[in-house]
């Protein structure tokens, strides 16, 4: 069977961001809509500050559209807490059906799939996709207390603190998701919890081959390949992979953890991670960039690491998946 | 197949990890940690006129009181991303430690937050420590020093 799916009639209609003040700071500040100079986002504690992050984006679509919260027929989100917190906290509000999504990091291509997927054929229809990470609470959930006085690895990567969310419609725009493929569970047999980008390698690769091997598009019609959250060390591994393959995927592969911050000035070791990372790059830099026609066609594969602390504990490796989307500006 | 060749390039890309300069960081951070201690230890004894005893017991409330604030003021985690083992060993690295869950769990209330989890972390250097004391004092006992 073959894995892509075609979506018809899917466009992006508006997208918004707001990130935390590491983010701001970084090399992507202009293509964000707003941000808070505080970690806490003005909130009592990490968890709420990560909603006060997707209620500030999503204030911000709504003005952009002009429309009211029940302009969208369903949201689709996700985040990194236990039991989806933040989205579900945030999701309480907007009194639309609501659909849950995880998948680590890889929650912003998944969430984009899945609505896409409700969206294809519908006419005059409207859906909510929105991503939060935030790095307070990514810590305390997947890692050690914030103020634990640990020294970090290398190879470890810094959850972003930012929130996306992205308005898709029936209604013609420039830019268009037209196919999607849902990756498989890679297991890389990799144990370091301190190392994910590396584990997450496999199967970014996986779904990069199955995508170029069954898709009607060609390797050289899409202008560039974005993976997630790979960091320095899992992004040259994935391009030396690939490189018998494609000669020139030294030019044609980024990864959006290493876009959105500035590793030699920021304090981010191996990069960015989180569902806020491949969400916020894409809004902030990737789509203006289509708009711009700078790219015509870019495949998004953001990465997941599937890990669960106790498992983790129990000497268990890290599963990791990898979805992705083809964007296109068909105008 | 794959697998194969991304292990291989796994093993060929480990990235330096700065062992050798970690080391000397921590040995010196860990070295100036206990400088302070000895200096304290000495203006109590000398100064303070405080007993040997009393002295060892001031110096270290007054370390882990530092560690602590430091901890509170959201300064010790940067420190210690640069100092490493240096203030990780010491009596610093369990203060930090106690603090820092404590903090964590602030947000869920006195109960199940700071006090469940306080001692998250550092539980396991008291469960080990008692233990080993107990342990100790056994073959102490019978060896009869």
């Amino acid at each position: 069977m073959n894995k892509i799916r075609m979506f018809h009639q899917v466009y992006l209609q508006d997208s918004t961001c707001v990130v935390g003040p590491l983010e701001y700071a970084g090399p992507l500040q202009k293509g964000y809509d707003d941000f808070f100079d505080d970690f806490y986002c003005d909130c009592k504690n990490f968890e709420h500050a990560e909603v006060a992050l997707l209620q500030k984006a999503y204030a911000i679509l709504l003005n952009k559209l002009q429309v009211d919260t029940p302009y969208f027929a369903f949201a689709c989100g996700g985040d990194l807490q236990n039991q989806l917190g933040a989205s579900h906290y945030f999701a309480r509000s907007l009194h639309i059906p609501f659909i849950g999504v995880y998948a680590a990091c890889a929650n912003s291509t998944l969430a984009l799939h899945q609505a896409a997927t409700y969206l294809s054929d519908c006419q005059n229809q409207h859906a909510l996709v929105f991503t939060s990470s935030h790095y307070g609470s990514a810590e305390k959930q997947f890692r050690f207390p914030n103020e634990y006085g640990i020294q970090k690895k290398e190879t470890v990567t810094m959850t972003v603190t930012g929130a996306g969310c992205i308005a898709l419609t029936n209604k013609p725009q420039p830019v268009q998701i037209t196919q999607g493929i849902l990756g498989e569970i890679v297991d890389a047999f990799l144990k370091d919890a301190n190392d994910m980008g590396s584990a997450m390698v496999m199967a970014a690769y996986t779904t990069i081959q199955q995508f170029l091997h069954e898709s009607t598009i060609s390797y050289a019609e899409i202008d560039h390949i974005f993976t997630g959250d790979l960091s320095s060390k899992g992004l040259s591994i994935l391009k030396e992979l690939l490189q018998k393959e494609y000669p020139d995927i030294d030019q044609k592969l980024s990864d959006c953890g290493l876009l959105i911050y500035d590793r030699k000035k920021q304090p981010v070791f191996a990069g960015g991670s989180g569902c806020g990372c491949s969400m916020c790059t894409l809004i902030a830099d990737l789509l203006p960039k289509l708009h711009q026609k700078v790219y015509r066609k870019i495949l998004l594969v953001a990465t997941g690491a599937l890990l669960n602390p106790i498992m983790i504990q129990q000497k268990e490796t890290i599963p990791c998946i990898a979805h992705g989307i083809l964007l296109e500006n068909t105008q | 197949m794959s697998i194969y060749r991304f292990q291989q390039i796994n093993k060929h890309q480990k990235q330096n990890a700065h062992k050798i300069r970690n080391s000397i960081l921590a040995f010196v951070s860990g070295g100036i940690i206990g400088l302070v201690g000895q200096l304290l230890y000495v203006i109590y004894t000398d100064v303070l006129r405080l007993s040997m005893n009393d002295a060892n017991g001031w110096m270290i409330i007054t370390i882990i009181f530092i560690t602590a604030l430091l901890t509170g003021f959201g300064v010790f985690d940067k420190i210690a991303q640069f100092c490493g083992a240096g203030t990780f060993i010491p009596i610093t690295g369990f203060a930090n430690a106690l603090v820092a869950s404590a903090m964590e769990g602030r947000t869920e209330g006195p109960i199940y937050g700071i006090g469940a989890n306080m001692f998250k972390l550092a539980g396991s250097v008291i469960t080990y420590g008692i233990s080993f004391a107990i342990l100790i004092a056994i073959v102490r006992f019978w060896v009869g020093i």
